[in-house]
C-alpha cells in the first residue's frame, strides 16, 4: 500500500519540483535580482536578509503546490483516468479524499524542502541573525498553510476539472484580492482580513502572532473558508455529470 | 435474475435530448449488444448505468451488483502516460480496491510481457487497448460495461477477447458492449438493442435475429440506416 501511495506521491513531487524551479527562475530573473545577487555576494545575512530569505522562499514553496495539484488533477480529468477509476468503481467521495490526502502530503513534502533550504544557507553562509523560534514557526505556518492553499487548490480542480478554468479561478482570485488589499488597505480595515492577504502578511512577518491566542482570529477566517470552498466543490462534484 | 435494469431513462445536454425513455433489462451471465449510428447516445447509456452520467429523468435498478462491481472500458479513457504498463495497473488495481496477485503471467497472457516496464505514453492503440481489457479481466468485477472494446485490437486481440468474454460469461457474469462492428456483436452476444438518435429502434434475442434477419447488419440496413441520413464522404 506504502508503495502504490509512493508511485502516486512521487508524480506530483517530481511535477512540484520542477514548477518550483520555473518559479525560482523567474523570481531571479524578473523580482529579485538584486536581492538575490547581494546575498550571495556578500555572503552574510542580518535579520533583515533573513526576513526577505525566509518569506521568498516560503512564498515559492506555498505558491508552487496549487500549480502542481491543479495540473495533474485536472490531467487526470482530461486523459480520463479519474473517469476510469471512478467508473470502474471508485466513489467518486473516495477518489476526493484520495487527493485531500495526496495534498497533505505534499504540503509535508513542501516543509521538508523548506527546511532542507533554510538549512543549506544556514550552513553555507554566515549570519549574524538566527531564531529558532521564528525557524519553527516559519515551518508550521509553511504546513499549515500549505494544506490551506492545496485545499482550495484540489476543490477548484474537481469543481471545474479543466487546468485553464482551475488556474484562472484560484490566481485570478488570489490577483484581485491582492489588488483590494493594495487600493483599499489604508483606510478600511476588514481588507487585511481577507484570506489570502492574511495569509500573505503572516508570512511576510508582517503580522506574526505573538501567542496562540492570537492565531484564533486568522483560524477562525481561514478554517470556515477552507471549508466552505472544499464542501461547495466537492458536493458539485459529486452531482456533476462526468 | 436482473442485473440492471432501465426504467424510462431519458437524458437532455442544454435541451438537447440525448437519450429518449430507454428502457431494457439485462439478466444474470448474459451479454448484449448496443448498435446504432455515430452519436445514437451508446456511450452516454453506458455511462448512465456506470453513473459517470446521472439521467435528466427514469431510473437505473442495479440488483443484486454494487457500484464497485461494475467494470467499464470507454474510448476517452487512459491509463497514466508517464507511468510504465505494470506501475499502471498496480496503481490501477488498487486504487479501485482490487487484491493483489501476481502481474507478471497476466501481463504474458495479454501479450504484454515485452512492454510491461514501457512507460504507458509510448504504447500503439492496440496495446493500449489490451492493458484496458486486462484491467478489466484481471478484476473480479460481476457487469462489464464495454464502450468499442475491439476498437484497435488486431485479429489475435479480438479472438482473444470473444473467449474472455465467453468464458466469463460462463461464471455467469454479465455485459453490455456498445460497438459500430456488427459481426463482432454477432459473434458474443445474446441479445441485441438497436438505438438510434438515443430512441431504442428495436430488442431482439440472436434467436429473433435469426429468425427475421440475414444478419445484424441487415437489421441495422433495414431499422436504423433508412432513418439516417446518407452520408457521402
Amino acid at each position: 500500500m506504502i508503495r502504490i501511495a509512493s508511485i502516486e506521491l512521487t508524480k506530483y513531487v517530481r511535477a512540484y519540483v520542477v514548477i518550483i524551479f520555473c518559479f525560482v527562475l523567474l523570481e531571479i530573473i524578473f523580482l529579485t535580482r538584486v536581492d538575490a545577487k547581494n546575498l550571495f555576494h556578500y555572503g552574510t545575512f542580518d535579520f533583515e536578509t533573513f526576513k526577505t530569505l525566509n518569506s521568498t522562499f516560503s512564498t515559492l514553496l506555498i505558491s508552487a503546490i496549487p500549480m502542481t495539484i491543479i495540473l495533474n488533477i485536472c490531467n487526470e480529468f482530461k486523459n480520463g483516468y479519474a473517469l476510469k477509476l471512478i467508473s470502474n468503481g471508485l466513489a467518486r467521495v473516495s477518489y476526493c479524499k484520495s487527493k485531500f490526502i495526496l495534498s497533505g502530503a505534499l504540503a509535508t513534502v513542501a516543509l521538508l524542502l523548506y527546511l532542507l533550504i533554510i538549512s543549506y544557507f544556514l550552513l553555507t553562509h554566515t549570519t549574524t541573525y538566527f531564531d529558532k523560534n521564528l525557524l519553527i514557526s516559519s515551518s508550521i505556518e509553511i504546513l499549515l498553510f500549505s494544506m490551506f492553499l492545496s485545499s482550495i487548490a484540489v476543490s477548484l480542480s474537481l469543481l471545474f476539472r479543466s487546468w485553464q478554468y482551475a488556474i484562472l479561478g484560484y490566481y485570478v482570485y488570489t490577483i484581485i484580492e491582492a489588488f483590494v488589499a493594495g487600493r483599499f488597505e489604508e483606510g478600511t480595515p476588514w481588507v487585511k482580513y481577507l484570506p489570502f492577504t492574511l495569509v500573505t502578511s503572516i508570512f511576510e512577518l508582517r503580522a506574526v502572532p505573538e501567542k496562540l491566542v492570537d492565531y484564533l482570529l486568522p483560524a477562525s477566517i481561514l478554517i470556515p473558508f477552507c471549508l466552505a470552498i472544499v464542501w461547495v466543490c466537492t458536493h458539485f462534484f459529486k452531482k456533476a455529470d462526468l | 435474475m436482473q442485473v440492471i435494469e432501465l426504467k424510462n431513462v431519458s437524458k437532455q445536454y442544454r435541451s438537447k435530448p440525448i437519450l429518449n425513455r430507454v428502457s431494457f433489462s439485462l439478466n444474470k451471465g448474459e451479454v448484449l449488444g448496443i448498435l446504432g449510428p455515430n452519436g445514437a447516445g451508446k456511450t452516454t447509456m453506458l455511462k448512465i448505468i456506470c453513473g459517470l452520467v446521472k439521467p435528466s429523468n427514469g431510473q437505473v435498478v442495479l440488483n443484486g451488483v454494487t457500484p464497485t462491481q461494475i467494470a467499464t472500458i470507454f474510448e476517452d479513457q487512459r491509463f497514466l502516460g508517464q507511468l510504465s504498463g505494470i506501475k499502471n495497473m498496480k496503481l490501477f488495481l488498487n486504487t479501485i480496491g482490487e487484491k493483489e496477485f501476481s502481474f507478471e503471467k497476466k501481463f504474458e497472457q495479454f501479450g504484454l510481457a515485452e512492454s510491461k516496464t514501457v512507460k504507458y505514453k509510448v504504447y500503439s492503440s492496440g496495446m493500449k487497448k489490451r492493458m484496458d481489457l486486462m484491467s478489466i479481466f484481471v478484476s473480479g468485477k460481476r457487469l462489464f460495461l464495454l464502450d468499442e472494446p475491439t476498437n484497435g485490437l488486431d485479429i489475435d486481440g479480438i479472438i482473444a477477447f470473444n473467449k474472455h468474454v465467453s468464458s466469463l460469461k460462463n461464471e455467469k457474469r454479465s455485459f453490455v458492449i456498445a460497438s459500430h462492428h456488427a459481426l463482432e456483436l454477432e459473434k458474443v452476444c445474446d441479445f441485441f438493442l438497436l438505438i438510434d438518435r438515443g430512441t431504442v429502434v428495436s430488442q431482439m434475442s440472436k434467436e429473433e435475429l435469426v429468425r427475421n434477419f440475414d444478419s445484424l447488419e441487415s437489421a441495422y440496413r433495414s431499422l436504423i440506416r433508412k432513418n439516417v441520413q446518407q452520408i457521402n464522404f
